[in-house]
């Protein structure tokens, strides 16, 4: 939490406007100054490469505005991310969660607003202890062991689709959440309900930097605390009442984790952060992945011939075309990084898709290559993409693998449609695409 | 009737409203003002009741809020870009232009404070008609909430209207998912405060009025299929004192200079300065008004043919004028063909100046020099044409009848009485 970040649950409408407009509008102000992290903000498809390359230019972290710090080098990427004194906090006394952003205000704005800082702003430790409390169901092994029942959802996915459909509506999103439905162990008469709250709450990343617009804002918080009721209320039910599938985590981890007082509220915390950030990012990066391959045909034949390939082809765009591009965090003292000194308070915002292309950590990093052997990136390094992280690779690499496999002939019906105001995501809404026989 | 007229802290826009104000005034309504405190006695010396709402906005007046003020850009960058430009900008164009006014710009110049404070005066004082200032969008909402009659009062070219009218056609271009709309925030927030539900069909009509007062002849008016009232331009210059030699006949001809303080500032290039232009007119047999105080012009610069004067009145001091010399600023222009004077206009960048120019040079009513052309040879051949030419003053003598037989606002309060019962949303108090 920072100053001015607001929750939108303790602001009317009129104070929630007023918050999310100036947000907007100063950020706009900022970017006609020509501050290249406030172009970035604006979330429209100029070329954001072009102004990675003006922050790049200058080494380690540059002052974007007054406390506010940026970066587009990949060892200041790495460092900053993995820092454990960068969270998600700011130091001092708490915001009081409903201070408007005013153009009388007297600090800059770092974090618009919150959508459940519990869940999705937590401390570098919080995250270590629910991945240790969760790892036996969303560590990297387990989710592994589930490739093949992942490739069978996908299958009946891919083979129902003939003609035009939309890749994000029609196969990555309800796949993914389908899929995540399962690994949750999420009861069926839940599932319908919660899927469709799902799908709005795509702007879950987004909002903390990039104001949402009022109507926007609503239906995220509605629809995010209608799928976090629903977690609450299946595991308030326990594992016997709720029917969850043994394997599950909702099965699973309180019975691995019975000793520990914090275990129900990690397991709620670790299955809306799948269920919810986990969605977007897996269906954003097979939509992702599936879109830099048609415009690379070479690439996209390797993969056709080679089903094996689909994860490097998950793991190129995860660097190339990132489904996460920005990743803010505030430092929680006094500290150096990079060679910079930073106040505690201030912000500091990671380019996570420029530090992917920083020519210092890879040749020809504008490349798309399913046959790197380089490939650095630091898209999952943030939090809380990270937690999600195995899961996320894994359903792509499957849903990708099976759509090569089972759709002989895929061609685009037009550039996929991205969200507006998703700087952080850019978040496809729609990706029209022609099944052909 | 009881009218409200709003206006945010500005003496021209304050100007623009007076002589309307005063015709409702000495036909018989009600008629009060209210701004922010700072223009509060300004609003008093014209004789009508000042109502103080919000806090002041003026830099470093007493109660400015301040602070976070530096947000507050130049208000109408972009709007003063030719037409034709703003549209190759496109929809990043617009869509920028009122995510900045509706986030930054006009929230500003009337904030949440004012609004407040003018809802709750209108509340009480239960006016049939508002009239607001083009840019003073506290207006609507005051008059939304007290169920009155609402007009927009227009300075200058409508370029408010103009904007909006580009950013529907092109935000109705994009796909459903990009149709980004800052209004929609803006005035379902401004209303939900009143206990009113925003309808999009309602924005047109928050941003332009019922209908609109429009002071400008037909010529330099942006066609519009707006409800408007024309009521032509009839100068207030303030609380004034004259100087006898303002009315004495000048033995040369007198030329006017005219220009906001910001000259300097914003006219582009190095080459173009004041005294560029006083010296390249320095022989010339005339008599140059310059309203200029030496904190704009090195009184050793001055040539012996001009006469800083600091202030005076262009009402008083147009008609023994044969040339206007300004930067297109509506007040000035409009004292100009008020007085049947041709204008040289060197543009400035803040609103309708650079079109105006160009209107004024083809309807025959002056010349425009921009920044960009302006040298001092260039100006001097275009200040002697408009001297020796004797059709620039002819066309602007036709122009000066046009608005002498056009409407004044005395002659459209009958109109706007029509139009208050026509559109007051309660019944009339009796």
């Amino acid at each position: 939490m920072t100053r001015y970040q607001i929750d939108p649950r303790l602001c009317s409408d009129s104070d929630l406007a007023r918050h999310l407009l100036t947000a907007r509008g100063v950020q706009w102000m900022h970017g006609e100054r020509g501050v290249p992290l406030a172009l970035l903000l604006r979330g429209l498809e100029s070329d954001r490469h072009a102004l990675y390359e003006e922050i790049r230019r200058r080494p380690g972290l540059s002052s974007s505005h007054v406390g506010v710090w940026v970066t587009a080098g990949h060892p200041a990427a790495a460092a900053a991310l993995s820092d454990p004194r960068l969270g998600a906090r700011a130091p001092g006394p708490k915001p009081r969660r409903n201070q408007v952003f005013t153009n009388d205000a007297d600090t800059t704005l770092k974090h618009v607003m919150t959508v459940d800082d519990g869940t999705l702003e937590l401390e570098h430790d919080a995250y270590e202890r629910l991945a240790r409390h969760t790892g036996p169901v969303l560590g990297a092994a387990a989710v592994e062991a589930r490739t093949r029942s992942f490739g069978d959802l996908f299958e009946r996915r891919a083979d129902g689709l003939t003609g035009r459909f939309d890749l994000m509506d029609d196969y990555a999103r309800p796949g993914v959440t389908a899929a995540l439905a399962d690994v949750i162990g999420l009861p069926a008469g839940a599932r319908e309900r919660v899927e469709a709250l799902i799908a709005d709450t795509g702007p879950v990343l987004d909002s903390l930097l990039c104001p949402p617009t009022l109507r926007t804002s609503r239906r995220l918080v509605g629809a995010y605390d209608g799928v976090k009721t629903a977690l609450a209320g299946v595991l308030g039910a326990g594992p016997a009442t709720s029917g969850a599938p043994a394997g599950s985590l909702l099965a699973e981890v309180p019975r691995l984790a019975a000793d520990d007082p914090q275990a129900e509220a990690d397991v709620l915390t670790a299955g809306l952060l799948t269920l919810v950030v986990g969605t977007h990012l897996a269906s954003n990066l097979v939509c992702g992945t599936v879109h830099a391959l048609l415009r690379h045909p070479g690439q996209l034949a390797l993969v056709r011939d080679d089903g094996s390939l689909a994860g490097a082809a998950v793991e190129e765009t995860l660097r190339y075309a990132p489904p996460v591009r920005l990743v803010s965090r505030v430092a929680r003292e006094d500290l150096q990084l990079a060679g910079t000194e930073i106040a505690a308070g201030d912000q500091v915002v990671v380019l996570v898709e420029a530090a992917n292309c920083d020519p210092a950590a890879n040749a020809d990093p504008r490349v798309f290559s399913v046959e790197r052997t380089d490939g650095a990136h630091v898209t999952l390094d943030g939090l809380p993409g990270r937690f999600v992280a195995p899961v996320v690779r894994a359903l792509a690499t499957e849903a990708v693998r099976v759509l090569m496999s089972r759709v002989p002939k895929l061609e685009p019906e037009g550039e996929p449609v991205r969200h507006m105001r998703s700087p952080v995501t850019g978040a496809i809404a729609r990706y029209p695409l022609n099944a052909a026989v | 009737m009881r009218v409200l007229f709003t206006v945010f802290a500005s003496r021209t826009h304050m100007y623009n409203m007076v002589q309307l104000a005063w015709a409702l005034r000495s036909s018989g309504h009600e008629v009060c003002v209210a701004g922010q405190p700072d223009l509060v006695d300004m609003i008093a010396t014209t004789g009508l009741s000042a109502v103080p709402v919000g806090k002041a906005l003026t830099p470093g007046s007493d109660g400015w809020r301040g602070r976070g003020m530096q947000n507050l850009d130049v208000l109408s960058r972009g709007l003063a870009a030719p037409h034709e430009e703003q549209r190759d900008g496109g929809w990043e164009y617009v869509l920028g232009e009122w995510t900045m006014a509706c986030g930054v710009r006009y929230e500003s110049l009337g904030d949440q404070h004012m609004v407040d404070d003018l809802v709750k005066f209108a509340r009480t004082w239960e006016p049939d008609l508002v009239v607001w200032d083009a840019m003073t969008f506290a207006g609507p909402v005051a008059a939304i909430a007290c169920g009155a009659a609402h007009a927009r009062m227009n300075f200058g070219r409508d370029y408010i209207y103009r904007l909006y009218q580009d950013y529907v056609a092109l935000r109705d271009k994009q796909p459903p998912e990009q149709r980004d709309d800052p209004l929609e925030d803006w005035f379902t927030g401004r209303l939900a405060r009143i206990g009113h539900e925003y309808d999009p069909s309602m924005a047109k009509e928050m941003l332009t009025g019922q209908w609109t007062i429009d002071p400008l002849p037909e010529w330099l008016r942006v066609p519009t299929d707006l409800p408007s009232v024309h009521a032509s331009y009839v100068p207030y210059n303030g609380r004034i004192t004259i100087s006898d030699w303002v009315y004495r006949k000048p033995e040369v001809p007198r030329v006017c200079l005219s220009f906001g303080v910001s000259l300097r500032e914003h006219v582009g290039g190095a080459i173009v300065s004041i005294e560029d232009m006083l010296g390249a007119v320095a022989d010339l047999d005339i008599e140059v008004i310059a309203t200029l105080d030496a904190s704009q012009v090195d009184p050793a610069a001055v040539p012996d043919n001009v006469t800083l004067v600091g202030f005076v009145s262009l009402n008083e001091l147009m008609p023994s004028c044969s040339v206007a010399v300004h930067q297109g600023g509506y007040g000035t222009y409009s004292n100009a063909l008020v007085h049947g004077v041709p204008s040289l206009i060197i543009p400035h960048p803040f609103w309708d100046e650079a079109e105006c120019g160009v209107l004024f040079e083809e309807r025959g009513a002056g010349l425009c020099l921009t920044p960009e052309e302006f040298t001092p040879e260039a100006f001097r051949e275009k200040l002697v044409r408009l001297l020796e030419e004797p059709h620039f003053r002819r066309t602007a003598l036709e122009l000066r009848q046009e608005i002498h037989d056009a409407p004044k606002p005395l002659d459209v309060v009958p109109r706007l009485e029509q139009l208050t019962a026509q559109h007051r949303g309660r019944d009339t108090q009796g």
